[in-house]
């Protein structure tokens, strides 16, 4: 967990923070999230001086955070400033308007940039309508 | 409405209604100019493939440019509409294409023959044009809502680049046409013959011998295209480009597309959730009820347990499958008992027994939100629009291509509907909630939020629309004013469990954990029923795991541990107040 921070990216805090609920999770919530999303992300993140970081979030087998790659093939690889990604976990910026931007761009399934809300929920609990 | 002083939109005073309906009419205009005019456009892949042919023959500019204006029926007056060319079309069809070059060369100037007010609107309307074509935004998302109709999977890419120079060939002719204004004045035939010979470069390419295969043809129009406007070439660059490297990506390549895009056409199913058939509590005093029915609606009235009444609807349909109104009352009783699944899997029930039930649908597409289906919570909203506003729904829509369009144009019908009845008694609060959802659903939360103030205008003591405005307000980061709205709805129906989690939820939010963990154990013992405190076969998933959160939050690792279903929470009485 210790080796997801990455000075100079401020997403690598919020996607620690991520691995931590995730670790955190009994099993029911974790089957579910898992039975939602079904799909592993791969961030690849750049942030201002131009350098990249790769994160893989598997919310398909495992239901964890790993910098780089990761050992599951990703079905969607979402390239994003290291700002927009901080926005997008906030809940300031959300999946649809990211797109639709130009803010997020989607390599592979394109409807799962749709579930990323779902993702990022995890780590602020959501009110029900 | 004590919370209502720091919200901006509602200071005005005026109905906030019709200020978010202002918001919309100015977002709305370019983009649905665009849409409009490229959703011809993109109407007709075969269109385009017959114009691609007919780049072979003669009659082939002016074919493509007669098609446009078929494509376009609606002629708004003035230089409103960029591509209002109606003028120089009539220009060019005196022309005969064979020597199309040449004609244009023999015949001067013709161009000029134009009155000069003509010549005025003309150039105005190619100004607002580019200024149109800029916003990479919008040529982007024409593009991508193109690539993504399904009709699309079936061309190759020879074809959709034959597509990409016709596309090009609009922006081409608002580059050409602003060149030769602004030459204007000059010693005109020369400047003719020097665009003119670009012009006479890209025909003649289309003027070539059929034999000429298509990609030569786009990589000749798209050089030519380059030179003339390379920036606003490069932005579709990018954006093919993407497109392109996609599909080489994908491995099998556009089957890959046609697969996903396929599955999403044909079978819309596949993002609806399957939570299968709903589950009947096992020990149920009400089956042998006289009348379960009335004992559900009286107890739904009169703010009794909501487990309770679930149960009294749960024997009404066990013994009549058929009663669509039991069905939806079950779904709703349900979700605001905060147990989500079972109420989707009532409420799916309900629509499928009656596809005119438009209140269970309202119910449905608000839980489909919640778990977060939201592609299925805007087809079932399309669907309410269809079964209580069958006039604003054309009957043959195309398959939406992606989540973002089927949004877009169900948010346009909600807005249309809206509009019938702004002000007072007619408006229709259920449209004022499905526009909320759909703000929701694309993170305008500032807008869901005026729409449910809205919505709460005509229905002031709907306890379920205070708890949407609150749990709009909390996950827009506002939980003070959505701890109020909690509040308010608790206090017209105090057994309302799913108000009371959210309450729980904002708690935690602002770190108020004890207190959290007060309101979430209160929601948990109203789920116990009967003399046995047994919870029964559907189980709120959502208030223990919030609870063990809490509990986490509290560094009470010893209770986290014991908080699931199951646990006897009475044991907390000492330490809480519940």
């Amino acid at each position: 967990m210790s080796d997801i921070v990455v000075p100079g990216f401020a997403s690598s805090e919020l996607i620690a923070e991520l691995a931590k609920v995730f670790d955190g999770m009994g099993d029911a919530e974790r089957a579910k999230l898992i039975k939602q999303v079904n799909g592993v992300f791969q961030f690849v993140i750049k942030n201002s001086e131009g350098k990249e970081e790769t994160y893989t979030i598997d919310a398909k087998k495992e239901g964890k955070v790993t910098r780089g790659k990761g050992s599951v093939k990703a079905d969607a690889i979402l390239s994003l400033k290291d700002g927009d990604f901080v926005d997008l976990a906030n809940g300031k910026l959300n999946g649809q308007k990211a797109y639709m931007s130009g803010k997020l761009k989607v390599k592979g399934q394109i409807m799962l940039a749709m579930k990323l809300d779902n993702v990022f929920k995890a780590i602020k609990p959501a009110a029900k309508l | 409405m004590a919370f209502q002083g720091g919200d901006a939109s509602c200071s005005t005073g005026a109905n906030p209604m019709s200020q978010m309906l202002k918001q919309f009419s100015q977002d709305r205009s370019l983009q649905r100019d665009r849409f409009e005019g490229s959703a011809q456009g993109s109407a007709g892949p075969s269109s385009m493939r017959t114009a691609r042919q007919e780049f072979h023959d003669d009659g082939m500019v002016n074919e493509f440019f007669e098609r446009e204006q078929q494509l376009r029926p609606q002629q708004r007056p003035g230089p409103g509409r960029p591509f209002e060319m109606s003028d120089l079309h009539r220009e060019l069809d005196a022309v005969r294409v064979g020597g199309w070059a040449n004609e244009f060369q023999q015949a001067g100037p013709r161009l000029r023959e134009i009155s000069s007010e003509e010549e005025a609107a003309m150039e105005k309307a190619f100004q607002e044009s580019r200024t149109a074509a800029g916003p990479t935004m919008n040529a982007s998302v024409w593009r991508n809502e193109f690539m993504n109709h399904p009709e699309t999977v079936h061309m190759n890419p020879q074809q959709l680049e034959a597509f990409d120079q016709a596309f090009e060939k609009h922006f081409d002719w608002a580059g050409e046409f602003a060149m030769n204004q602004d030459n204007k004045g000059k010693g005109k035939i020369v400047e003719l013959d020097g665009n003119n010979a670009q012009w006479e470069d890209q025909f003649a390419a289309f003027d070539a011998k059929p034999t000429e295969t298509d990609e030569e043809i786009a990589r000749k129009v798209e050089e030519a295209a380059a030179a003339q406007d390379p920036k606003l070439f490069d932005q579709f660059e990018n954006v093919w480009q993407d497109i392109r490297d996609q599909m080489a990506n994908e491995g099998e390549g556009p089957e890959d597309w046609e697969e996903e895009f396929g599955n999403f056409s044909n079978n819309p199913a596949v993002y609806k959730p399957d939570l299968g058939e709903y589950v009947f509590e096992v020990v149920n005093p009400y089956m042998d009820h006289g009348d379960p029915m009335a004992e559900g609606l009286r107890l739904i009235n009169e703010g009794g347990s909501l487990s309770e009444a679930a149960l009294a609807f749960e024997a009404v349909v066990q013994r009549t499958p058929q009663n669509s109104e039991a069905w939806m009352h079950l779904g709703n009783a349900q979700a605001q008992n905060e147990k989500e699944e079972p109420a989707i899997r009532a409420l799916e029930k309900a629509v499928e027994v009656d596809p005119q039930n438009f209140s269970a649908m309202m119910s449905l597409a608000v839980s489909y939100t919640n778990e977060s289906y939201d592609h299925a919570a805007y087809q079932t909203l399309e669907r309410w629009m269809g079964a209580k506003y069958p006039e604003l729904v054309s009957s043959n829509m195309p398959a939406p291509a992606t989540p973002f369009e089927l949004h877009s144009r169900v948010t346009d019908l909600f807005l249309t509907a809206a509009r019938q009845a702004p002000e007072g008694q007619q408006m229709d609060p259920d449209v004022q909630v499905g526009l909320g959802v759909l703000f929701y659903g694309s993170g305008d939360l500032d807008k869901a939020v005026d729409c449910f103030f809205a919505a709460l205008k005509g229905r002031p003591d709907d306890y379920l629309l205070w708890n949407r405005l609150g749990a709009t307000l909390a996950n827009s980061g506002r939980s003070e004013e959505a701890i109020d709205a909690y509040h308010k709805a608790l206090e017209l129906c105090p057994s309302f469990v799913r108000a009371r989690y959210n309450l729980g939820v904002s708690c935690i939010n602002i770190g108020c954990y004890k207190e959290a963990a007060e309101h979430l154990l209160t929601a948990l013992s109203m789920h116990k029923r009967g003399v046995d405190n047994e919870e029964g076969v559907n189980v709120s998933s959502n208030l223990w795991e919030m609870l063990r959160k809490t509990f986490v939050m509290m560094n009470r690792e010893d209770l986290a541990n014991q908080a699931k279903a199951g646990f006897d929470i009475n044991q907390l009485r000492g330490e809480f107040e519940f």
